[in-house]
């Protein structure tokens, strides 16, 4: 008991303890604080795992209601928000079941040479900044489940590779292979914008 | 700032665009829309709760009563004696408990709601 208050000292910062305090007195201010603190984050990691845009908004309410009804079970084991993060990601992969949506295979090791990875630049193509974001963010929706949910987590979110193996459950070795992996298939993607530039 | 056009460094350009925000985000009133959404939810709850209280109060009490009644009846006839009909209290009993509940849970919760 004593060890894990002293646990929650070294991980949780105090203005967290100070919020969850708030919220479990029944303050719905504070939980509105905490929403829109952790929204981004939220709607980052839903977002990516579940798609479809009218469903996006239902699954990061339902991560939010989950996240005031189990606050009282939180013991900062780590951070709030990688705790948040944690029952983002299991609302959305759960969403998915739910939805038939979720293809096993994802799930299971992919090398990448089994993915198909087409050299494609569209037609309306230039070599402007904004086209090249618009062109990978699609590339990156068509990753599979796992592949895009390490990537987010590691690069808009910025979470550690311990982080993000306490998150999603994938052992620390598989986070940075299906990162790098991830990476290997969106820079052969990108591979004709650096051509064209290197030509 | 670079861009993606500044042939110099792809490599340190690739790793800025798996930076970048999706391109779509939620509301604005999002927050404000979960918090109301949670309120709502506390709400039901506590009346719901209030109802059940009050419910499981009045039958404890009424079943108290017709265990009364039954042994001063049983053993002391002479003081008092009153056969109840159980089988057409309940129906009745059951009726104002629905009743109660469409009064005290549901319109209140939607009264909460309309405000």
């Amino acid at each position: 008991m004593q060890h894990s208050q002293h646990c929650m000292c070294l991980i949780v910062r105090m203005d967290d303890v100070e919020l969850i305090r708030q919220i479990l007195n029944g303050n719905l201010s504070a939980f509105r604080f905490l929403v829109a603190g952790n929204q981004r984050l939220v709607f980052h990691i839903v977002g990516r795992i579940v798609q479809q845009h009218d469903e996006i908004e239902d699954v990061c309410q339902e991560v939010f209601i989950k996240v005031y009804e189990r606050l009282h079970e939180f013991r900062g084991q780590s951070k709030l928000s990688t705790w948040i993060a944690k029952i983002a990601y299991h609302q959305s992969i759960n969403h998915l079941r739910k939805k038939k949506r979720l293809n096993e295979q994802f799930f299971e090791e992919t090398h990448p040479g089994e993915l198909e990875i087409p050299r494609e630049k569209p037609a309306d193509f230039y070599l402007e900044d904004s086209d090249v974001k618009k062109f990978l963010l699609q590339k990156i929706e068509e990753l599979p489940v796992n592949y895009r949910t390490v990537l987010t987590l590691y690069y808009l979110d910025e979470f550690s590779y311990r982080e993000i193996e306490d998150i999603t459950g994938m052992p620390e070795g598989t986070v940075k292979s299906y990162l790098s992996r991830a990476k290997g298939i969106l820079r052969e993607k990108l591979k004709f914008v650096k051509d064209d530039i290197w030509r | 700032m670079k861009t993606i056009s500044d042939n110099s460094d792809f490599d340190s350009q690739f790793e800025r665009l798996l930076k970048e925000e999706p391109l779509f985000s939620l509301p604005d009133d999002f927050a404000e829309k979960v918090s109301a959404s949670m309120g709502r939810k506390l709400i039901f709850r506590q009346l719901l709760l209030n109802y059940l209280r009050f419910a499981g109060g009045t039958t404890l009490v009424v079943i108290v009563s017709v265990l009364i009644n039954f042994l001063i009846s049983k053993y002391l006839p002479e003081i008092f004696h009153l056969n109840i009909n159980l089988f057409g209290i309940l129906p009745v009993g059951f009726g104002i408990l629905f009743v109660l509940f469409i009064d005290r849970v549901i319109l209140r919760y939607y009264e909460f709601k309309r405000l």
